[in-house]
């Protein structure tokens, strides 16, 4: 049955046949409640009336919104299942009518909860700007997975609660689909790598921002030794626990081998040809790494692209914490955040990836 | 030239009298120096807005107003309504009352003057005096306006007029400001032969081709008008916009009396659509459904037919495409399909599907004016979703 706050809208009476619901239609003005913009969003609207106007969504309204000053889409699925789609509202009405689907899924929300449009008076009646809402697929109350994928959600796209108001990269900006991966080691299954997201997508200062989606691939080799000591104790303690204080003792090795081991070798193979790119530029800071880099030995261990990739990421993140006397300083090169800035977004292709989180 | 007082009007209805006079402008814009701010109750005055500064642009050109409605106040010797409406006054009695109030009129106080109707014309009019200097100034001063003055009318009666006329001049809702634009296009379009027009009052869907909503015929006709796509939705945007274009695109033929022909222009624009929808086939009842569709053609039309150039290859292409239709309307000369299939590629997580097909149809459309009907509209599609 429609929702008498919609039909008072649509100013229907309480009975009406399809040609009043055709006149009522055709003479809403457009946009309509900061709702429908397009002729396909009325029809819409028509359908499901004349299906008898309930949306069948269960719909949850977050009061906040990421720094998107237009209009976004997003589904979050897990494994192979849609679970989630949310609409990011902006705060200011765009000039650009929304994509199709927010379209539709404004209007479902519309048809679920009436508090989605503000009733004031006057020209600012209409849909509240500012908010993000969230429609659960099919999903039932018992789908325990539900809040973490809402926290993954929200560190993605900028709604959660200590979401900065500004953000450098987020190489995912302008995803539309998420699939996050059931695998117990990946971001859902573990609140350790949720909260090292958490710390790195709030960071608002470039290079804290880098050091933060580092220390996701720092958790991710710690574990990789963890595992391994796990895995191999029992059968020979003391060379399991050598071979972990070795490993612990050549970070880089750690990393490259975490690289290989989750496919993020293309990325790090973009990271240094992007590096090169500075280098080329005479970005003082890229040259300064380049220089070092050159007189590496770590290299000769690790041929390939990929590995000097890494290696780069690694000696950005030393340059960023050491302050000894032989370190690459961070700090000391003007143009520094520059050559940060044009790199991070693999960094953070790297990290999504790990965590199991795929995006299009 | 001060002003001179014409004649002499009483109004039973709000218990007032007018007097019609005429005046020059130096002398309105002496009585209304700041008359604005006396009144509280009227709108903000717009300034800047495209529309004043075409009306600027018609006020050095000697374009002639609309009479300006004031209400003054304070003027000595002013008969009361009582005294005036007792017996029926005589041209002479007339002309002794308005003798012996031309003095005080003429020294009315400019603070004693209320502006009931015609603030932005005002505004207009001192803006362009402002522009001018030395002899073309003075001879703009010099120009007559009309005015209608309100004497010592009570503030309840001045206030009634003032919002009886600002609510009949206030924006109504999009469509139907829409619609009453386009009623007299309703009357010209009626006459395509096969045409059939639908209003919002009906309620009826289009069922059968040739059967056109006039709100998407008035879309279509401010696209054409336009000469681009988009039509902005937006109330205030689109009112302005409307009437820009509809000034420029007319009001540019006005001097060389082209004005006929650019109404035809679009006529013969909405007689093609009605001839392609009665020859394509009925399960392509569809196509000319979409209101974006038709605002797609009709921006390209509207773009080509201000080139002349291109508007000669508009014209070959379209007769060229409505008489393979009627050949061979099985063989989709509109590429009706690859449109479909092309519109299915449209993105609606990313895009607004409306927004975009309204582009697309506009480009396809484009090309195909360029090419001079000779391309197949399938590689127009592909062009226009490129």
């Amino acid at each position: 049955m429609l929702p008498e706050y919609v039909r008072k809208h649509l100013r229907l009476k309480e009975q009406f046949a399809e040609p009043e619901l055709n006149q009522a239609l055709d003479q809403l003005e457009r946009p309509f409640l900061r709702l429908i913009y397009s002729e396909e969003g009325i029809e819409f609207l028509r359908r499901i009336i004349l299906d008898g106007g309930e949306s069948s969504c269960v719909v949850e309204i977050i009061p906040r919104v990421g720094n998107n000053d237009t209009w976004r889409f997003a589904e979050f699925s897990v494994g192979s299942s849609a679970v989630l789609d949310v609409v990011c509202i902006p705060k200011q009405t765009p000039m650009d009518e929304p994509p199709t689907k927010v379209e539709e899924l404004l209007i479902r929300a519309w048809l679920s909860r009436q508090e989605v449009v503000n009733d004031h008076a006057g020209s600012s009646s209409g849909l509240s700007m500012g908010q993000t809402l969230l429609f659960w697929r099919g999903a039932s109350p018992q789908f325990d997975r539900k809040e973490q994928v809402k926290r993954v959600a929200s560190l993605l796209l900028g709604f959660s609660e200590d979401s900065p108001s500004f953000s450098y990269t987020e190489s995912w900006g302008t995803y539309t689909s998420f699939a996050l991966s059931e695998n117990p080691r990946a971001v859902l299954g573990n609140a350790k790598l949720t909260e090292l997201l958490r710390i790195a997508t709030k960071e608002t200062s470039i290079r804290w921002k880098f050091l933060g989606f580092y220390r996701v691939i720092e958790f991710g080799y710690l574990s990789n030794v963890l595992a391994g000591i796990t895995q191999e104790f029992l059968k020979d303690p003391t060379a399991t626990v050598d071979e972990a204080a070795q490993a612990l003792k050549n970070e880089f090795n750690q990393f490259r081998k975490l690289s290989s081991e989750y496919n993020l070798d293309s990325i790090f193979e973009d990271l240094l040809t992007e590096f090169e790119q500075l280098v080329g530029n005479f970005n003082s800071f890229a040259c300064a790494l380049n220089k070092r880099l050159k007189n590496d030995g770590r290299l000769k261990n690790h041929p390939g692209r990929a590995a000097k990739g890494v290696l780069i990421t690694y000696l950005i993140r030393c340059s960023i914490v050491h302050a000894g006397e032989g370190s690459l300083l961070f700090e000391s090169y003007a143009d520094a955040e520059v050559s940060l800035a044009a790199m991070v977004g693999h960094l953070e292709r790297a990290v999504m990836s790990y965590l199991g989180i795929t995006g299009i | 030239m001060v002003i001179e007082l014409l004649s002499l009007d009483c109004d039973s209805r709000l218990g007032a009298y007018c007097i019609n006079a005429r005046c020059s402008y130096e002398w309105f814009l002496s009585l209304t120096a700041g008359a604005e701010a006396n009144l509280q109750i009227q709108r903000q005055v717009i300034k800047g807005s495209k529309p004043y500064a075409t009306l600027r642009a018609d006020l050095k050109r000697g374009c002639v107003l609309p009479a300006i409605v004031l209400a003054i106040k304070n003027i000595a010797k002013a008969p009361l309504l009582a005294d005036l409406s007792k017996k029926r006054l005589s041209v002479s009695d007339e002309q002794q009352i308005l003798e012996n109030l031309f003095e005080s009129i003429s020294n009315v106080n400019p603070v004693d003057v209320y502006i009931i109707d015609g603030l932005q014309r005002t505004n207009a009019i001192r803006q362009t005096a402002d522009e001018l200097i030395g002899f073309d100034k003075e001879a703009f001063l010099a120009q007559r306006l009309r005015l209608e003055l309100w004497i010592n009318i009570p503030f309840g009666a001045l206030a009634y007029r003032m919002l009886l006329l600002n609510a009949g001049q206030k924006p109504m809702s999009m469509k139907h400001q829409i619609e009453i634009l386009s009623m007299k296009l309703q009357e010209e379009l009626s006459a395509i032969s096969g045409i059939s027009i639908i209003t919002s009052l009906e309620g009826k869907r289009r069922t059968q081709a040739g059967q056109f909503h006039l709100s998407k015929l008035a879309q279509a006709f401010q696209a054409w008008l336009q000469g681009q796509p988009t039509v902005d939705l937006k109330n205030l945007v689109m009112e302005q916009l409307l009437a820009e274009s509809a000034i420029e695109t007319l009001g540019a033929s006005l001097a060389d009396e082209t004005h006929q022909r650019t109404s035809d222009s679009f006529f013969e624009l909405v007689t093609w659509l009605v001839d392609v929808d009665r020859a394509l086939l009925p399960e392509q009842l569809g196509f000319l459904s979409s209101e974006t569709v038709i605002q797609g053609i009709s921006a390209a039309v509207g773009s080509a037919d201000k080139n002349p150039s291109l508007k000669e290859r508009k014209d070959r292409a379209l007769a060229s495409m409505i008489s393979e239709l009627r050949k061979a309307p099985e063989l989709d000369p509109l590429g009706i399909e690859s449109f479909n299939s092309l519109r299915l590629g449209i993105d609606p997580s990313r895009v607004n599907v409306g927004q975009a097909t309204r582009d697309m149809v506009y480009r396809a459309f484009r090309e195909f004016f360029l090419a001079d009907g000779t391309k197949p509209m399938r590689e127009c599609w592909q062009f226009g979703a490129a």
